[in-house]
């Protein structure tokens, strides 16, 4: 089986290999039928992989330990989804679901590029091939997932046991999907610098692609964090760990160019800059990858001991070098066919945004790869830690914030003051106000009440939006208002879709806020019937329990939680000992409600049966999550294929005006 | 394998054993639907800024009439070819 899977991976470099030197051969000769054989090339690549990840499977679902990929992340204690998971859990694996992912994409960008530019056909195939081959040399050289022992143990070692659990089952493939995503965009904007025969460079094709890849970085990181917050049992979401900010950047920087393309689509200006965030985010992908399976975050030692990190670096370096030398050769051609037509439109605000992104984008890139460079240069890791990130980022996320809420407000091309007046009265208001009654209600820190006044100020400039929307359409048609907000939204998805992404971002940053700025904690040691109070809940202590179960030692605290005179019901926090790998993994304790989740942590235990539990009550987390959902609505609804306009137009006679001929049927 | 490995050969280079064929390149007319599409969105996001009170009436006109008379270029052209 092990032979099938190495032939496998090594045809398909060799295909891959193969279909990068056609795509560029019928790039340059301009002939079909090379450009034809590229792709069949890439797809019996995929095809191989596809067999290679169905050995793989095999292997991990039958634990056959003879392959060292298997005996390092199964083990026959195991449940079988998680050994199937395991596919993903290692280097040599994670790797594998790169190039099959890519395969896949390379695939279905080849489909859709063929029908609406087949110009570009054979620089996507190249540029997704040369990507693809870069894998696929590291699977069958440093990275094999099919390497064998010649003396196979008779249990493996299992996956940590920190990622099993459903949410790390789901949140690595998801952010693959977004990292491998963010190829396609690059691949099509080198194609068409390449064939230089696109003024757009390929953006405007590349946009719906990227979208996709961002909505499943979205999906990756928030799935991510709910993992975090109910594995690793800290009580958080969040920790500025390097691994999430890997992903945190090609996002932010994927979030900026989807603004700014809106810019390219309506204007044709902004083309450079959007050619340099498409470069930039798989770039970025890319460094990612690199920083997550190189072990240079662990240690630079690490990383000079492996060669995984000087493959990608080579890497990077060669795409980069690839994609800025096409931008320069073409830079001339990118130049932008108009210019701002005034200051205050709704084009400066989307400019303004992306000088914001690019900054946080460009903080977290600092702050992530400090320790890195500094042990390299001065041979000690310095750590910046969690508030630089806080006192660099969170400012220019509240900048953002403020412009979610301006943008929109604003007229494209030009917004004049005495509309801007009567746009701002209503949202400022709301703002103010809830400013004002925060403050007044006691509400501190003081910041944190501003920052809930913005969100109010946000909340009501989208409500606005649907609400003028809506009473136009009502206006115009007399629909019953449910039916014109639904209409409004199928009519103008991606206007709508982006307004409702916006309110789950803004679901998102109350919940950040919220549980940021007012969590509470205590520690207490019980013995069992005694309990403790937080907030306005009372945790009382019920005894120890053990179970063993799934390989662990479960070591219980029997909860009852009680608000006020109220009987929440029974809850158990674990903590269980996986004895054959000396790791301990934690089950809190947690009831979530709309206002605030209960969060219990057994921290220790004693011989007499005493409990030390950490007990947390983190306000409006449950916002984040839902937060998550509305944003999946928001980017489903934008991502829908549009209807191509079928525009009534009466050309008319010479010497009579053309006003009135066009009708572009907006509501 | 062998097997496998020569059948997945002739099947990828079987499209080179046909006479050459020029590629498809982009023509005008999918550039120019593009500009029309593109014109179309932002004459759609005029009208709606206007009707919710984002833009003036007299800036509208302006602007309006601007985008007009592009898309009208953009159609002679599609209907010469």
């Amino acid at each position: 089986m092990a032979d099938l899977g190495r032939f496998a991976l090594l045809a398909a470099l060799a295909l891959a290999l193969y279909a990068l030197v056609a795509g560029m051969l019928a790039g340059r000769t301009r002939r079909a039928e090379i450009a034809a054989s590229a792709g069949r090339a890439l797809g019996a690549a995929a095809a191989l992989e596809g067999v290679a990840a169905a050995v793989l499977l095999v292997a991990l679902g039958t634990r056959d330990y003879t392959l060292r990929y298997v005996a390092a992340h199964v083990s026959n204690a195991q449940p079988l989804l998680y050994d199937l998971t395991a596919f993903w859990g290692g280097m040599e694996g994670s790797l594998l679901l790169w190039a099959l992912v890519l395969s896949g994409y390379t695939l279905a960008a080849l489909r859709t590029v063929r029908r609406q530019r087949p110009a570009l056909v054979p620089g996507v195939a190249a540029v997704c091939a040369g990507t693809s081959s870069f894998f696929l040399l590291l699977l069958t050289t440093v990275a094999s997932p099919f390497a064998t022992s010649p003396f196979p143990p008779s249990d493996g070692r299992g996956m940590n046991p920190l990622l099993l659990n459903p949410w790390m089952a789901i949140h690595p493939p998801t952010l693959y999907l977004g990292y491998v995503g963010l190829t396609v965009p690059f691949a099509i904007v080198c194609a068409a610098l390449a064939s230089g025969g696109h003024d757009d460079a390929g953006v405007l094709v590349a946009r719906r692609w990227l979208l996709w890849a961002w909505y499943c970085l979205s999906m990756g990181l928030w799935f991510g964090a709910k993992w975090s917050y109910v594995v690793l049992g800290w009580g958080g979401y969040w920790a500025w760990d390097p691994v999430e900010n890997a992903a945190l950047m090609p996002w932010l920087v994927a979030t900026a160019f989807i603004h700014s393309v809106m810019i390219q689509e309506r204007r044709e200006m902004l083309t450079r800059w959007n050619v340099v965030l498409v470069i930039l985010a798989f770039g970025l992908s890319i460094f990612g990858t690199f920083l997550t399976r190189s072990g240079v975050l662990s240690s630079i030692h690490s990383f000079t001991q492996s060669p995984l990190g000087a493959y990608f670096l080579t890497f990077l370096a060669l795409a980069l070098l690839v994609g800025f030398g096409l931008a320069a050769w073409r830079w001339d051609r990118l130049r932008s066919r108009h210019e701002l037509d005034a200051a205050l439109s709704r084009e400066s605000a989307f400019v303004l945004n992306n000088v914001l992104f690019l900054a946080a984008a460009f903080a977290v890139f600092l702050g992530t790869v400090f320790p890195v460079v500094s042990e390299a240069l001065g041979g000690r890791a310095i750590n910046v830690g969690p508030p630089f990130f806080d006192h660099v980022v969170v400012p220019l996320a509240l900048g953002i914030l403020l412009l979610m809420g301006v943008g929109p407000l604003l007229a494209w091309r030009r917004a004049s003051l005495d509309h801007l007046h009567r746009q701002f009265l209503a949202p400022g208001a709301a703002g103010v106000l809830a400013g004002a009654g925060l403050l007044g209600a006691g509400v501190r820190p003081a910041g944190a009440a501003l920052a809930f006044a913005l969100c109010a100020f946000v909340a009501a400039t989208i409500a606005l939006e649907f609400a003028r929307g809506v009473r136009v359409r009502r206006a115009h048609r007399g629909e019953s208002a449910v039916w014109a907000l639904g209409a409004l939204v199928l009519r103008n998805r991606r206007r709508y879709g982006g307004d409702i992404v916006h309110l789950g971002m803004l679901l998102l940053a109350c919940g950040i806020i919220g549980s940021s700025a007012f969590a509470t904690q205590r520690l207490a040691t019980l013995a069992p019937g005694q309990d403790a109070a937080i907030g306005e809940y009372r945790v009382r202590f019920d005894g120890l329990a053990q179970e063993t179960r799934g390989g662990a030692l479960s070591i219980i605290g029997r909860l009852r939680v009680f608000a006020g005179t109220r009987d929440l019901g029974a809850f158990e926090a674990r903590r269980n000992l996986f004895l054959r790998s000396q790791d301990a993994t934690t089950d809190v304790a947690l009831r979530s409600t709309p206002r605030d989740d209960l969060y219990v942590i057994l921290a220790g235990w004693t011989a007499d049966g005493r409990a030390t539990l950490r007990l947390l009550v983190n306000p409006m987390m449950m916002w984040i999550w839902a937060g998550g959902l509305v944003l999946t609505a928001g980017a489903v609804i934008a991502m829908l294929p549009e209807r191509r306009a079928a525009p009534q137009v009466a050309v008319p006679a010479p010497g009579v005006s053309a006003g009135g001929a066009w009708s572009p049927g907006g509501l | 394998m062998v097997v496998l490995a020569a059948a997945a050969a002739l099947w990828v280079l079987a499209p080179l054993r046909r006479p050459a064929v020029a590629a498809e390149e982009e023509t005008e007319r999918e550039g120019l639907l593009r500009e029309r599409d593109s014109i179309s969105r932002s004459l759609r996001d005029l009208e709606l800024d206007r009707a919710t009170g984002k833009l003036s009436d007299a800036d509208y006109a302006v602007l309006a009439a601007r985008y007009r008379a592009r898309a009208l270029a953009v159609l002679r052209r599609l209907d010469a070819r």
